[in-house]
């Protein structure tokens, strides 16, 4: 097909920027078929980034490295006190642990998925798992270590996107554990997470745990999520809040957990 | 023609790099868009009279659609109003020494 004039041109571009806006009545089928065709590249290609991205910063991170070994030193001494104590519960858990089968695959029936890339510029990951697998819209998402890492949002066939804790648009009800202070935890973007609404007689402190509660229905309870690492109190506001950094970290974990049978109640 | 389906795959194959690989590499909080450089510098340095920037501008709209929650042709109609607003520019104010 021959367009000579930049005219003839613009039009057929414009054409075919109206072909695109009409594929959206399909959409879900288009995105599916390239998530589909670019499983096997992004899987891979998410891996070597890992690697190449580690080496990276171990490479530009050498003032840093210095002063981060003088403070692991000192909480390494510390940390064995503590592990001794550790090593003879430890023990009678695994005993617990293997009389009663305990485990996330006796709590919850578990689908692994591994991560295979991010949306572009959005808080969003992208799992190899998708309708095909079993998997449905709010379905809980969830590493090994039963933390929490967010929800399903988007089915395709083999492929679904999740919609992690620190999303802007990610809500739910949490809880302060052990200490009964209950808040709403809610996205910030760029990894951050606030437990808002706290009561203002109640007292978090940093280092506290934060974890999933039964209210809301949107998650199972006592998912882990973060620590608090500041409170945020105003004296022109009702609540206070905290600040949390979630312990699900995107480039530590390779592979995540569906819960399969919890639904949104 | 041809030049179309080259920016096809050229963008699709980029497209995946930027969701998958570039992700890793984030700039005090922010990941470089590899795609929107590509078309810019497709745009700069192309022929004022050539209409590969548009084409570019579509297909990685397109592709930046696919790899993100938004519905089909949101980025391509941007890049596109973009693009265009550049040749313009570039055609009526841009003028090239010729010995």
């Amino acid at each position: 097909m021959i367009l000579p004039s930049f005219k003839n041109r613009f039009i057929a571009t414009l054409f075919l920027l109206a072909f695109i806006f009409s594929l959206n009545i399909f959409q879900k089928q288009v995105k599916g078929f390239f998530y589909s065709f670019s499983r096997p590249f992004q899987s891979v290609l998410w891996q070597k980034g890992s690697l190449a991205a580690h080496f990276f910063s171990s490479l530009f991170s050498g003032n840093s490295l210095k002063e981060e070994n003088i403070k692991l030193r000192e909480e390494k001494f510390s940390l064995q006190a503590k592990m001794s104590e550790l090593e003879a519960l430890q023990k009678e858990d695994e005993q617990l642990r293997q009389a009663f089968g305990l485990g996330i695959q006796k709590d919850f029936q578990i689908t692994p998925a591994y991560i295979i890339g991010k949306g572009i510029g959005e808080d969003i990951i992208t799992i190899d798992k998708g309708k095909n697998d079993g998997l449905q819209k709010d379905m809980p998402v969830i590493t090994s270590g039963r933390v929490l890492a967010g929800k399903i949002i988007d089915v395709f066939d083999n492929a679904s996107r999740v919609m992690p804790v620190w999303n802007e648009k990610s809500s739910f009800d949490a809880a302060i554990k052990d200490k009964q202070i209950s808040g709403l935890l809610k996205g910030k973007g760029k990894f951050l997470v606030q437990l808002g609404l706290i009561d203002k007689d109640k007292n978090p402190a940093q280092g506290d745990m934060v974890v999933t509660t039964r209210l809301g229905g949107i998650f199972p309870p006592n998912l882990l999520v973060g620590t608090v690492k500041d409170i945020v109190k105003n004296d022109l506001v009702s609540f206070q809040s905290a600040e949390v950094a979630p312990l699900f970290d995107i480039n530590a974990s390779s592979i995540l957990f569906v819960i399969t049978n919890w639904q949104k109640k | 023609m041809k030049k179309a389906i080259l920016f096809f795959i050229l963008f699709y194959f980029l497209a995946v790099l930027q969701a998958s690989f570039f992700a890793h590499f984030s700039f005090w909080g922010i990941v470089p868009n590899m795609l929107i450089v590509f078309v810019v510098c497709i745009s700069v340095f192309e022929n004022p009279d050539s209409s590969s920037g548009l084409f570019a501008a579509i297909f990685a709209g397109f592709f930046l659609d696919i790899f993100s929650q938004k519905p089909l042709g949101f980025s391509a109609a941007i890049l596109y109003a973009a693009m265009f607003f550049m040749k313009t520019l570039k055609r009526t104010y841009v003028r090239i020494p010729v010995s």
